[in-house]
């Protein structure tokens, strides 16, 4: 992942605040890929609505989602053969270049599908994807409230691997642990 | 027939070239007008905003707002073509062809189904 320009932490943590205050829901609490997908007037659709084949499917194995918009509307493609965890990954990762006005790309099968792949932007959505689901103050809040992670990750929707990583780098992890350690020396 | 419409493409890219001189964020923006970072996005994506939230930006920005308004033409049989997909898609640096068919077809056949559903309006 490349490395993120100064502040860019800071302020994702702040559209996943700016986001739970327009779904009026509390800063700490899940999200709800639906909700934000409404919110930003984006429409969503399965693979199944529009594919019958398993070869269709199979060359599409690597996607889970997609966005794309055109004159002003704006859909989500899902693919439903994953599981729910993953979609949201995924879902998240889009909606994130949107939030972010992440100029997109041109699609077409005519440009023997070489893409225009911008590794910073994709690392700014990566991070932002996170944060939007699992906020800091929530990660502070799963790790304070010692429930299991396998209970924390189902709730937030996200996979452990997403839920210990946003732990971590959240700082929450190093929190508990100085707290533990001055509530053992008391 | 002819009606004059406010062009949000032409006040999205007039708005980015302000905030771009400015050296600012989206997310400064969004503070400084008080609008939100979804607004911002949905306007980003050409969908027309509330009444409240173009003033708040036009009185942030200090664009003309007149400067935006302008006659297009009706589209009386309500068939947008589309002409151009933007996509944002997270997956391998090369797409292969068949996979970039097979999303150009879906695609295609989503925003029909959008059309479809903005005029049965669902």
């Amino acid at each position: 992942m490349r490395k993120l320009r100064h502040g860019f932490k800071a302020e994702a943590d702040w559209y996943a605040q700016d986001l739970r205050q327009d779904l009026k829901i509390e800063p700490n609490s899940p999200i709800s890929i639906q909700a934000i997908a409404i919110l930003l007037g984006i429409k969503i659709y399965e693979f199944s609505d529009f594919l019958k084949l398993d070869s269709k499917y199979a060359s599409l194995n690597n996607i889970s989602a997609l966005c794309f918009h055109s004159n002003g509307h704006c859909a989500a493609l899902v693919n439903d053969r994953h599981s729910e965890r993953r979609i949201n990954s995924s879902l998240c990762h889009e909606f994130a270049h949107i939030l972010l006005c992440h100029k997109t790309e041109f699609l077409s099968s005519s440009n023997n599908g070489c893409r225009n792949f911008d590794q910073i932007k994709e690392s700014e959505a990566n991070w932002l994807a996170g944060s939007i689901l699992i906020p800091n103050i929530a990660a502070h809040h799963i790790v304070f409230s010692e429930k299991p992670h396998n209970q924390s990750a189902k709730e937030y929707g996200v996979s452990l691997k997403m839920l210990n990583f946003r732990l971590h780098v959240s700082g929450a992890i190093k929190k508990k642990e100085r707290s533990d350690k001055k509530r053992l020396k008391n | 027939m002819k009606s004059e419409k406010f062009d949000v493409k032409i006040f999205w890219t007039a708005l980015d070239k302000s905030r771009i001189t400015n050296s600012y964020t989206w997310k400064q923006v969004a503070e400084k007008s008080g609008v939100s970072a979804s607004t911002l996005s949905r306007l980003s994506q050409g969908k027309r905003p509330d009444v409240d939230s173009l003033s708040a930006l036009i009185s942030w920005s200090g664009l003309d707002s007149r400067r935006f308004v302008g006659f297009s033409s009706d589209n009386s049989n309500g068939n947008d073509r589309l002409t151009e997909i933007t996509l944002h898609l997270r997956a391998d640096k090369t797409l292969k062809p068949e996979a970039a068919e097979t999303i150009e077809a879906m695609i295609t056949a989503a925003y029909q189904r959008m059309q479809k559903d903005k005029h049965t309006g669902e």
